[in-house]
């Protein structure tokens, strides 16, 4: 009887530790998982941001006259409720047209900045 | 009666080797997400970084021409000796290359590549011949 009492604390003790490092190294591997979910997750941002910006450069949308629009999460250019912020920010004013950046921020967090010259007859393209 | 009573015993040890296979597992699952992870980010930082230059380059470049085109002018060395434009030319950090009639914009975009712009002399005006990337 008193080598089973034994036995049974010994297994209870060994599965105490086992708990217990089960728990840190669990820990460690949620930490460095949800790390790599976030860089992911910024890093598709970034693609986002990148492709809707020289997508609305390139075809000369008429938002870009307004000092500020929105992206939503499919790339359509929305005036409230987009996921991306969006800035036209004006650089050097030219004899015709203007030298602008173009900043897409997501959660007041900077994605990109895209400079671009903006025509005065930014009226094809986009809506 | 005794022999019946006999019952199922997890050896000592069996937990340990099965949180070592386990832990051993998930570390491994959660390093090879975490490298992917960083292999994309940093692919993505990289276009981000060429983009912008890019971008910025592509932008210099068409506001000199569009400034550019407002002037006329008899040989193409003029365009350039403009104040207005040399000092464009001087903050955009574009270097130019005047061969008789012809005139070559180019600025650095990132290690080893410049947009270049050729432009030829066309009755008074500048006419664009080409703009390309060039290695």
């Amino acid at each position: 009887m008193r080598r089973q009492g034994t036995k049974s604390i010994s297994f209870f003790m060994e599965l105490m530790i086992v708990i217990f490092f089960f728990t840190i190294a669990a820990g460690i591997c949620v930490m460095v998982m949800s790390n790599a979910h976030n860089k992911s997750n910024e890093a598709d941002d970034i693609k986002k941001a990148l492709l809707y910006g020289q997508n609305a450069i390139e075809n000369r949308c008429m938002n870009l006259a307004q000092p500020s629009f929105q992206f939503d999460d499919k790339g359509n250019i929305t005036s409230s409720n987009g996921e991306y912020d969006v800035n036209i920010v004006i650089l050097k004013e030219g004899t015709t047209n203007d030298l602008c950046e173009m900043h897409i921020l997501k959660d007041s967090k900077e994605l990109t900045v895209l400079t671009f010259y903006r025509m005065e007859d930014t009226t094809y393209g986009c809506e | 009666m005794a022999a019946n009573k006999k019952s199922v015993q997890i050896g000592l040890g069996i937990s340990s080797i099965l949180m070592i296979f386990v832990v051993l597992c998930m570390m491994i699952l959660s390093l090879l997400s975490y490298r992917e992870t960083t292999q994309k980010y940093t692919i993505t930082q990289r276009q981000k970084e060429y983009q912008e230059q890019y971008a910025q380059v592509d932008a210099h470049m068409q506001y000199v021409w569009y400034e550019m085109q407002v002037f006329q002018y008899d040989n193409v060395r003029a365009w350039v000796e403009n104040e207005t434009i040399n000092n464009l030319l001087k903050e955009f950090e574009i270097s130019y290359e005047i061969q008789e009639d012809v005139c070559i914009l180019k600025k650095h975009v990132n290690d080893g590549q410049e947009l270049m712009m050729r432009l030829v002399m066309d009755n008074h005006t500048l006419r664009m011949d080409a703009y390309q990337i060039v290695s």
